[in-house]
């Protein structure tokens, strides 16, 4: 066997010796015959069968097909761009899907070792939360034994120099971070356990590489300088490298020991308080370590602090390891959105390969007589649809191969467009490859098989090869202008709706009491002295306190109960008339016990159809009954606020929302001004409500857009898709309708001529295209923030539009028909 | 087989082979002679029988083709696979 494998090889080496032997041999046993050399056979076949015998026959022919096929489609330069054209875009587009998706979950952070990297959460049967107490993980760091190292993050917004405003971003962190990250500085040092953990170490920071070239102009003498961070002075110790990100994702701009943050929030008792969560938890696995194992170890300890401080730790509570390697981890959560770009893609491929059809419809026609030559002079079928599926291989490569060029700017632009972090970039490994063949390989199947079978079978399944294609471009164009339509409009609803509460005139003063360790009582004094300074101010309407701002970054705490989420808001009595939010019975009273005021949809939940007022619910009264007002979960159908009075003990926490007239941009540097004068050692951040909106709604804001173009495209494909097949169709029956006019037919005739044999097709498609939006769109139920998937608009109006593109597209084509002139047409054949 | 039997006799080139086996059928058995070339081609392939330039009688420059001992024992399992069907046939025939 390996003798023949071998001989095999040598005859592919020696091919053109081998052969003029055998030419020679049968020569000269020709010449041997004389006259009987008739008998001799066809040297041409006898040759061929000669070749076939040493095995290689299939590479012969397929590298006869290849170059047949380039020279094919070499010589029909429109069509060939066309159909790349096309494919690059349906191809692309679902290339690109794959590459976020690629780049998200398996792209490594630029950290060494991240598969070993773990964040942690808390965990118990009724919540979830991914802060922990800076005790409790110094507990956890003293008593584990299955993990490497601990990491703990506190994030913060300092002031920087001379600045009065909080708005850098920093973190606290353990000293281990940097360096277990695998950072290597730009300059200096990086935060060192041994120098910077102690208690009465020096204060030192680490600035970011950006941070380093915005303020300091990259000057590489800035080690061993003096900052003022807060007002305290830090020495800058070193510069981090360029291409460093933070675990948690977020562009921060200096790091400093987390010892140091009392130093620099005096009076903070982050470090030592059990009940403020502000630490990112993160943690490396030790060699061999899995998560299970992590989770598994950590369980005990968290058992012994559940007794050791009961109060702060929920029932039953566990800590849960999460992968933290990555720049999005793939959990149920997700499995909608990535479901519903997968689909998308893949409709709007098939939209591409439906069009990319008609034009191989088309050219199947042109070389009908080419193909029936080929099956005279004695081709078989098989060798001719062999040769056809080879085209449709190669123009299916070819066109998948743009689409795996473009979706790399395609990727990229998306990234930047979302706002990832610029080392999140598409890349191109094993599996990006793999997916582009698959992709290749789909297309190829999808409409190479068209043109073969079109090219062999009789006239007959030509029209029907016509209506089906009409039908899938009607039905993918229909698919993704309804979904579209609806993801459109669900979204929307966050930014337009009526959120039941006023923003437009509000501002929102955040002096972070609780991290300057202000006390309760120190606390009520500040909020009364500032609230007496900026009540007095002219141009402000009214003030309230809060603990949760509207759209604020602070972490909120809510019950799930019975499908609905409860969210606890502390405020004060002038909230509901600062926030515009309507209130029926009345607001609560300066330090009364046990009442609360609940949002509409909370008391239609708690008891259907009865006067809630008065109701007791765990202790406490209903005394209000609020307008619906979704001021943490925009989007979110099952949010419920419920009420009470702000508690003493919260005031630290607490943040003054101001409601001014007019533009609240205009106030902002007035009221900045009079925030700071109260205490010199607080300096407040002062924002916009508006602004945070506009932020919180960016994202949907964005995928609107992403959607939207998606949709357009896809209509574009069918609309040129429909006017290419319309004319093709009419250019066929050229005669036909030119005698029908020269016999008088009408207009109306002749349109009906041409559109009635589209008009079952048509219908078909379009009943099959809102069926599959509606199968669609009810696996996205959750995507769609409360639309009905069946909603009526969304599908009237897309199948009008829809047919208002058909028509457009027939428009064309029909006037070519009504415009024919009988013998001209006639003549020219 | 029947080209490997005439091989058998000894090392001939493609004329010869086609002249032996007219012969030897009686002219019972009248093939394409050109046939013969891809046939052994394929003996080349699997090793059944080698090539070597050579000259013929009439002195032109012609290819011999040799048996090689894979050769033989192709020929005698094909023999035997032949006598065994030629016997089932004619049982068949003589009893059925």
């Amino acid at each position: 066997m390996i003798g023949e494998l071998w001989r095999r090889l040598y005859y592919l080496v020696n091919r053109t010796r081998f052969e003029r032997e055998l030419d020679d041999e049968m020569s000269a046993h020709r010449e041997m015959m004389g006259d009987a050399g008739r008998r001799f056979g066809n040297t041409l076949r006898l040759r061929e069968a000669s070749r076939d015998a040493w095995g290689w026959g299939w590479w012969d022919r397929l590298t006869q097909d290849l170059r047949f096929a380039t020279r094919m489609l070499r010589k029909a330069p429109a069509f060939t761009l066309t159909a790349v054209g096309l494919l690059a875009v349906g191809a692309g587009v679902n290339i690109a899907a794959f590459q976020v998706l690629n780049a998200l979950v398996w792209s490594p952070l630029p950290v060494t070792d991240p598969d070993s990297l773990v964040r942690f959460n808390r965990r118990s049967p009724s919540g979830t939360s991914t802060s922990f107490a800076y005790p409790v993980v110094t507990f956890y760091r003293e008593h584990d034994t299955a993990l490497a190292s601990v990491m703990g993050i506190v994030e913060a917004q300092v002031s920087f120099e001379s600045s009065a405003t909080r708005d850098v971003t920093v973190e606290f962190v353990t000293a281990n971070y940097l360096s277990d990250l695998g950072a290597v500085p730009a300059l200096g040092r990086l935060l060192d356990g041994s120098r910077d953990d102690a208690p009465e170490a020096e204060p030192v920071i680490v600035l970011s590489h950006g941070l380093w070239t915005e303020r300091f102009g990259a000057d590489p003498a800035v080690i061993g300088r003096l900052v003022r961070i807060n007002d305290r002075p830090f020495t800058i110790a070193g510069v981090a490298p360029p291409s460093f990100l933070s675990l948690t994702l977020r562009p921060v701009q200096a790091w400093m020991a987390i010892g140091k943050q009392p130093y620099a929030f005096p009076g903070s008792d982050t470090l030592t308080s059990h009940e403020a969560n502000p630490v990112s938890f993160f943690g490396r696995l030790k060699p061999g370590g899995s998560l299970a194992a992590a989770e598994d170890s950590l369980r005990p300890i968290a058992q012994a602090l559940s007794r050791q401080h009961p109060k702060t730790m929920w029932q039953d509570e566990w800590v849960e390891a999460q992968p933290a390697g990555r720049y999005a981890t793939l959990n149920k959560r997700a499995a909608p959105a990535v479901t519903l770009a997968a689909a998308f893609t893949t409709v709007l491929l098939l939209a591409a390969c439906a069009n990319l059809g008609t034009l191989l419809l088309a050219r199947g026609f042109s070389r009908e007589r080419e193909i029936a030559i080929r099956l005279s002079v004695g081709a078989t079928r098989p060798r001719i649809v062999r040769q056809l599926l080879t085209e449709s291989v190669v123009l299916a490569l070819v066109g998948t191969a743009a689409g795996l060029g473009l979706s790399f700017s395609t990727a990229r632009l998306f990234f930047a467009y979302t706002g990832w972090p610029p080392s999140l970039q598409p890349s191109f490994d094993a599996r990006v490859l793999l997916f582009t063949l698959g992709v290749a390989g789909l297309v190829a199947v999808l409409f190479g098989s068209a043109p073969a079978m079109q090219a062999i079978r009789p006239r007959a399944s030509r029209l029907r090869a016509r209506s089906v294609l009409v039908a899938v471009q009607v039905a993918t164009g229909c698919i993704l202008l309804v979904v579209g339509t609806l993801l459109v409009r669900g979204l929307d609803r966050v930014t337009h709706a009526p959120l039941g509460f006023d923003y437009t005139e509000h501002l929102i003063i955040d002096p972070g009491l609780t991290a300057s360790g202000f006390t309760p009582a120190a606390a009520q004094d500040y909020w009364r002295d500032l609230r007496e300074r900026i009540e007095g101010m002219p141009g402000v309407r009214g003030t309230a306190l809060a603990t949760l701002p509207p759209l604020g970054q602070k972490r909120w705490t809510n019950r799930h109960r019975d499908g609905t989420v409860e969210y606890i808001h502390h405020v004060d009595a002038s909230y509901f008339a600062v926030m515009g939010i309507p209130l029926r019975g009345r607001a609560f009273e300066p330090g009364e016990p046990n009442v609360a005021v609940i949002s509409e949809s909370l008391a239609q939940a708690r008891w259907p159809g009865e006067e809630p007022l008065g109701k007791v619910r765990q202790g406490e009264t209903v005394i209000g009954i609020a307008g619906n007002a979704r001021t943490i979960a925009l989007g979110d159908p099952r949010a419920t606020e419920h009420y009470e009075p702000v508690t003493n003990a919260l005031l630290p926490e607490a943040v003054l929302i101001v409601r001014v007239t007019g533009d609240p941009t205009a106030m902002l540097p007035a009221l900045a001004r009079s925030a700071r004068a109260i205490d010199e050692h607080v300096a407040p951040s002062v924002t916009i409500l508006d602004d945070a909106f506009d932020e919180k709604l960016a994202t949907p804001r964005r995928m609107a857009v992403v959607i939207s173009g998606l949709a357009g495209l896809a209509l574009m494909l069918a609309a040129i898709g429909l006017t290419g097949l319309l004319a093709f169709s009419v250019s066929q029956r050229v005669r036909e309708l030119a005698i029908c006019t020269a016999l008088g037919a009408t207009p109306m005739h002749i349109a009906a001529a041409v559109l009635r044999q589209y008009l079952k097709p048509l219908a078909c498609g379009l009943v099959m295209g809102l069926a599959g939006a509606a199968a669609l769109s009810m696996g996205l139920r959750s995507e769609l923030l409360g639309l009905s998937y069946l909603d009526p608009i969304s599908y009237l109006g897309s199948a009008l539009l829809f047919t208002l593109v058909v028509l457009m597209s027939a428009a064309g084509p029909l006037r070519r028909a009504l415009r024919l002139q009988p013998m001209a047409a006639l003549r020219c054949e | 087989m029947l080209v490997l039997r005439v091989l058998q006799t000894g090392p001939m080139h493609g004329y010869a082979i086609a002249q032996r086996l007219h012969q030897l059928s009686s002219e019972a058995l009248r093939v394409e002679e050109g046939s013969l070339y891809p046939a052994l081609q394929r003996t080349l392939v699997k090793g059944w029988a080698k090539a070597e330039w050579g000259l013929s009688e009439s002195n032109r420059r012609v290819r011999f083709y040799r048996l090689t001992a894979a050769g033989r024992k192709q020929l005698a399992a094909e023999m035997n696979a032949y006598e065994r069907v030629n016997d089932a046939i004619r049982t068949i025939l003589r009893t059925a």
